[in-house]
C-alpha cells in the first residue's frame, strides 16, 4: 500500500509541479539567452531574472507541495485520502517522504541553475567559463571541502525540517480544536513555530558545544564549543573589541531534533485527531 | 443463533464542536442486511455520526464499532463512505476515478463501477469539472457502491439532484447492494427514500428520537414516514 500511496503522490502532483518547474526553467533559460547575447540593459535584467528564478525554484516547489498536502488531506479530497485503509501515520510518512524527494530534486535544479548562471554570465563578461569555475573551486579550497560538505548537509537538514514542519503544522492546525479557523490555523501555527525556533536557535547557538572557529590559525575547523564564552565576554566588556571567535552551530542538531519531534507530533495528529470539516 | 456482531454498534457517543454538542449520548445498534434511513432535522447529528463511523472525525467519546472494528484502518477496509461533498479531483474522468479506487480498495469491483457509470448514462470522456452536480454525484455513487463493503454510509446522496435523477440514483444504489451488507443513508428527502428503506432512525439533538422498521412505524402511527417525520419534528 505504501508503494501505491507514493505512486499516487507522484501521479497527483506531477502536473502542477511539472508546470511550475517547466515555466521557471523556461523563464530562466530565456533570461540566460538574453544575458548571453549581451544586449545592453536587457542583459542586466536577464541576469537578475535568472538569479531570481534559480533562487525561487525550491520555495515555489514547497508552496505547491503545501497546497497539495492541505487540499488532499483536509480539503474535499481529504474525504478520499482519509478513507483509504491505512494508518494516519502512514499517510503522513508517505506525504513527507514524497515532499522531501521533490524538494531535494528542486535543490539539485537550483544548484544546476546556479552553475548555468555562473557559466553564462562569465562567458558574457568574457571571463571564460573555465576561469569562473576555477574561481569557485579556489573558493571551496579556501574554506575546505569538509566545510562545504557540512554546509550542503545543513541545507539538506533545513529542507527536511521545512517539509516535516509544514506538514505537521497543517495537520495539527486541522485538528478539531483549531479547524474552525480554516487555513488560518496552520498559518498561526507556522508563525508560532517560527518564533519558538528563533528562541531555541539562539539558545542552541549559545549553549550547544558545537561550533566553527572563524578566527586564528585554526579558522575553519569545527570545535566543541558554542558562543556562550564570546557572549559572556561581550556582556562583561561591552565597549571592548568583542568579535566572536566561534560561530555556534547548535542550530543544526536543533533542526534534527525539532524535525523528529514535529514528525512524531504530525504523524500522531493524523493518526488520532483527524477531523474533516 | 446469529453470532455475527452488529454491523454498527454505538454506545454513549458524545461529540461536540467547540463546546456545542452535536451528539449527546447516542446509542445505536444496527444489523446487516438492511437499508436504513438516517433522518433528522438540520443539526441533528446525521453527518457527524456518519463521519465518525467512517473514521474521518476524531475527538469523540463513547464506544463505536463498525463491522467489528473501532474506526480506523480495519473498519475503513470494510466501510464504503460517500460524503456530502465532491471528493475527487476535478480533472478526473470517470475512468481516472475508477483507476484510483482500484489502486486503494481491495474490495473494489472496477467492472461493476463501469456498469454503473453506463447505467447512469454518464459521459466517459468528460472530466468531473465539466459535469453537472448530479452527474458528479452519480460518478461518486458508482464508485462507493462498487466496493464489496460490509457497511455503506451514504451522506445525503440525492440532495441537490432533480427528482427524476433521484429515482435513477436510488435504483442504481439498490442494484448494487449486497443483501448481507448494511446501507445507512442519511437524508431529509424522506418521501424519495421511503420506498427503499427497511428501517429508519430519527435523530434529534444528537440522540435517537425514534427507531424501528419502516412497516412497524407506518402501522403504529398510521401514516407514511414522510408524514411521521413532519409530525415528529414539528412538535
Amino acid at each position: 500500500m505504501i508503494g501505491a500511496l507514493l505512486s499516487h503522490e507522484v501521479r497527483s502532483t506531477r502536473r502542477t509541479l511539472g508546470t511550475t518547474i517547466g515555466v521557471a526553467l523556461g523563464v530562466g533559460a530565456l533570461s540566460l539567452v538574453v544575458v548571453a547575447l549581451r544586449i545592453p540593459v536587457l542583459g542586466e535584467l536577464g541576469f537578475a531574472l535568472a538569479v531570481a528564478v534559480v533562487t525561487l525554484i525550491t520555495p515555489l516547489v514547497l508552496v505547491v507541495l503545501a497546497e497539495h498536502y492541505w487540499r488532499t488531506m483536509y480539503g474535499r479530497e481529504g474525504y478520499f485520502t482519509m478513507t483509504v485503509p491505512v494508518r494516519g501515520s502512514t499517510l503522513f510518512a508517505v506525504k513527507v517522504l514524497h515532499g522531501i524527494a521533490v524538494t531535494v530534486g528542486a535543490l539539485a535544479l537550483t544548484v544546476g541553475g546556479a552553475g548555468a548562471v555562473v557559466a553564462v554570465s562569465a562567458s558574457a563578461r568574457g571571463v571564460g567559463v573555465a576561469a569562473a569555475f576555477q574561481e569557485l573551486s579556489d573558493g571551496i579550497g579556501t574554506v575546505g571541502a569538509a566545510t562545504v560538505w557540512f554546509l550542503a548537509g545543513c541545507v539538506l537538514v533545513q529542507s527536511v525540517f521545512t517539509v516535516v514542519a509544514g506538514a505537521a503544522v497543517m495537520s495539527i492546525g486541522a485538528e478539531s480544536r483549531f479547524n474552525h479557523l480554516g487555513f488560518g490555523a496552520p498559518v498561526l501555527g507556522g508563525v508560532a513555530l517560527y518564533l519558538v525556533m528563533q528562541v531555541l536557535g539562539l539558545a542552541a547557538m549559545l549553549f550547544v558545544p558545537f561550533g566553527l572557529r572563524i578566527t586564528g590559525p585554526d579558522a575553519g575547523t569545527f570545535v566543541a564549543q558554542g558562543m556562550l564564552a564570546d557572549f559572556m565576554q561581550a556582556l562583561r566588556d561591552p565597549v571592548g573589541q568583542n568579535d566572536p571567535s566561534v560561530v555556534g552551530l547548535g542550530i543544526v542538531p536543533l533542526a534534527v531534533v525539532a524535525t523528529g519531534v514535529l514528525a512524531w507530533w504530525g504523524a500522531g495528529s493524523v493518526e488520532r485527531r483527524t477531523s474533516l470539516r | 443463533m446469529n453470532a455475527d456482531p452488529p454491523a454498527i454498534e454505538v454506545t454513549d457517543l458524545h461529540k461536540a464542536y467547540r463546546g456545542r454538542p452535536a451528539l449527546a449520548g447516542l446509542d445505536l445498534e444496527l444489523t446487516s442486511g438492511q437499508v436504513i434511513g438516517l433522518m433528522g432535522d438540520n443539526g441533528s447529528g446525521k453527518t457527524t455520526l456518519l463521519k465518525i463511523l467512517a473514521g474521518v472525525l476524531a475527538d469523540w467519546t463513547g464506544t463505536v464499532r463498525v463491522a467489528g472494528h473501532a474506526p480506523g484502518p480495519g473498519s475503513k477496509a470494510l466501510v464504503s463512505f460517500l460524503p456530502d461533498t465532491s471528493f475527487l479531483p476535478d480533472r478526473h474522468t470517470p475512468a481516472d476515478a475508477i483507476a484510483q479506487f482500484a489502486r486503494f480498495f481491495a474490495d473494489f469491483d472496477a467492472d461493476r463501477a463501469r456498469e454503473m457509470i453506463g447505467f447512469f448514462n454518464l459521459p466517459q470522456d468528460r472530466t468531473l469539472k465539466e459535469m453537472s452536480k448530479g452527474m458528479r454525484e452519480k460518478v461518486q455513487i458508482s464508485l462507493a457502491m462498487s466496493r464489496r463493503a460490509r457497511v455503506y454510509l451514504l451522506d445525503e446522496p440525492i440532495s441537490g439532484v432533480d427528482p427524476a435523477s433521484r429515482d435513477v440514483i436510488l435504483r442504481g444504489i439498490l442494484q448494487n447492494f449486497a443483501e448481507d451488507a448494511l446501507l445507512l443513508v442519511s437524508t431529509h428527502l424522506i418521501q424519495d427514500v421511503e420506498p427503499i428503506v427497511d428501517s429508519v432512525v430519527f435523530l434529534r439533538e444528537g440522540r435517537v428520537l425514534l427507531q424501528g422498521t419502516a412497516d412497524d412505524l407506518r402501522d403504529v402511527h398510521g401514516t407514511s414516514l414522510d408524514a411521521l417525520f413532519r409530525k415528529v419534528y414539528a412538535s
